[in-house]
């Protein structure tokens, strides 16, 4: 009997976990450790911050999901890993602090065989002093954190409709950040909202970005194959921000936010700062707080886990500059670098590097975005990770690694610009493979036929579909491992 | 001091291409493309 601990239930740890049922006999134990009750499907967050989805709607209870599948749940924050065992526990484990309000801030220890670490991220709004729900600005990186946005918001129309002019501010809030797309979808849905509204011409929509260009969206942009042509991804994105009045603020690092004002410096050292009435702003992420120790209670946590806090697995992590970045850097199989039986999946593994060159200010500012490694390419790595063990579970030693780079990885992006049946509209990007591989693919690092922009009506659908498609996924209706991640 | 960009040299769709979007049926042909695409995307990256 085998026990396999997974911590996180996103969407690389619930791929994971129900894969993995699904893979191995009931002899054996699935174990998933997560501090939220509920399941998020995170891409519909944009429109609960608009008003247009409720948490309901994109969220749901896993307990009874686990129940049903046989994965046993608790609702717990893992907060120490012990590798090789403890003097008191020698079989390895991981200390959890309980969320649930039966068992708050009760402590256990969960034995396993396998352990994998898909804990996400941790939403750093510390990093930017005065950002975040807490401070002075709105996030959509939580169903809660998109509900209360969507109120501020709704004050916003009001205030429009009574005659005020409005300054909306949309993006990073910090010079590191990641997930521009979100910010870039949550700025068209807004700026459709108030279209609908009637209200548009009142409003002064502005996005601030860390990213260099437009369209670079922490990827070092992308160029779109189009009947032969190449499309540069800025070229795709300039072109929706002057058909839709939205201004941009770029390679910025916002420094802080006091009530309805940012300080901001930019790559080439200049300060400024922007007044506005309504803000969400991204935070930078980092790896959750976990600690890890060895058998001896010695502190190990600078072996396991990088300065970021995200896992070390077989990356190469050798610092070197930009031009020597290779697409091999990237890790295949995710395995810890100081553990066989653990693995990182999804944000939670450590990149080796960005994809876009990382910029410093005169000031010695960093503004380099980070790379996403959201959504999809979270769940084909929970996947191909559940995949690894069940085989060493099945034949031991012997079994198959399965590997799932994001260098021999493409990944589908649909960027929502607003919503509704025939009036919504997106951005669909697919892009192969998502790590620039110049060796392979040239100059341009990736395969033109397979990266691909398209803005229109059907990208909209497509959305919709997808948010019905992997919540049905995700809730493991019949027939569930047949959609893909 | 503002650092303020916009984008007056970036193309913007034509009348035509606007339509073009927000055709159903055009857009319902581009959701059946687009959804090859994405099917053939998914099947070269799973291993």
């Amino acid at each position: 009997m085998a026990r396999t601990v997974i911590l996180g239930a996103g969407i690389a740890g619930h791929t994971a976990a129900l894969h993995l049922r699904r893979m191995v006999g009931k002899e054996h134990e699935v174990v998933v450790v997560a501090p939220n009750s509920k399941w998020n499907w995170i891409p519909s967050n944009i429109w609960v911050g608009v008003g247009q989805m409720t948490v309901k709607q994109v969220t749901f209870p896993l307990a009874p999901i686990y129940r049903r599948k046989g994965i046993e749940f608790h609702q717990a924050l893992a907060v120490e890993l012990h590798g090789e065992g403890s003097a008191d526990l020698p079989r390895p484990h991981v200390t959890v602090r309980y969320t649930d309000p039966e068992r708050e801030g009760q402590v256990a220890q969960l034995e396993y065989d396998y352990l994998i670490n898909a804990t996400g991220p941790k939403l750093n709004f510390g990093a930017t002093p005065g950002l975040g729900p807490d401070g002075h600005t709105w996030s959509v990186c939580t169903a809660g954190h998109a509900t209360e946005t969507a109120k501020a918001f709704e004050d916003v129309i009001a205030r429009l409709k009574g005659g005020e002019h409005q300054t909306l501010l949309i993006g990073m809030g910090h010079g590191t950040c990641t997930c521009q797309g979100a910010a870039f979808e949550y700025t068209f849905n807004v700026e459709h909202e108030l279209v609908k509204e009637g209200v548009r011409d009142k409003a002064e929509i502005i996005y601030i970005t860390n990213e260099a260009q437009l369209g670079d969206f922490g990827m070092d942009g992308m160029n779109f194959g189009h009947k032969g042509d190449i499309i540069p991804s800025q070229m795709f994105t300039e072109s929706l921000f002057q058909e839709r009045g939205v201004k941009a603020i770029m390679s910025a690092h916002v420094e802080k936010v006091e009530p309805g004002v940012v300080y901001y410096e930019q790559v080439d050292g200049n300060k400024g700062e922007q007044q506005f009435d309504f803000a969400m702003l991204l935070p930078p992420f980092r790896g959750v707080d976990m600690a890890a120790f060895d058998m001896d209670g010695n502190d190990v946590t600078s072996t396991v886990f990088a300065p970021s806090g995200f896992m070390k697995v077989d990356a190469d992590y050798t610092p070197k500059p930009y031009e020597e970045w290779k697409a091999s850097d990237w890790p295949k199989t995710y395995q810890s670098v100081a553990y066989g039986n653990v693995w990182a999946a999804g944000i939670a593994f450590a990149p080796p590097h960005q994809m876009s060159r990382p910029r410093t200010s005169p000031n010695g500012t960093v503004i380099a975005p980070a790379p996403p490694r959201t959504g999809m390419p979270s769940g084909v790595i929970g996947r191909a990770v559940a995949q690894t063990i069940a085989g060493r579970i099945k034949n031991g030693a012997a079994g198959k690694v399965h590997t799932a780079s994001m260098a021999d990885m493409g990944a589908a992006c649909i960027a929502s610009a607003g919503k509704g049946w025939r009036t919504g509209q997106a951005a669909a990007m697919t892009v192969f493979p998502i790590i620039p591989d110049k060796e392979k693919y040239g100059e341009l690092g990736r395969d033109t036929k397979e990266t691909y922009g398209e803005i229109g009506l059907s990208a909209h659908w497509m959305k919709v579909m997808l948010h019905y498609l992997f919540i049905y996924k995700a809730k493991a209706r019949p027939l569930w491992y047949l959609i893909p991640e | 001091m503002s650092n303020i960009t916009t984008f007056p040299d970036a193309r913007v769709p034509t009348v035509n291409e606007v339509r073009a979007r927000r055709n159903v049926l055009i857009q319902a042909w581009r959701f059946a493309i687009l959804n090859l695409k994405m099917i053939m995307m998914v099947t070269k990256g799973h291993h």
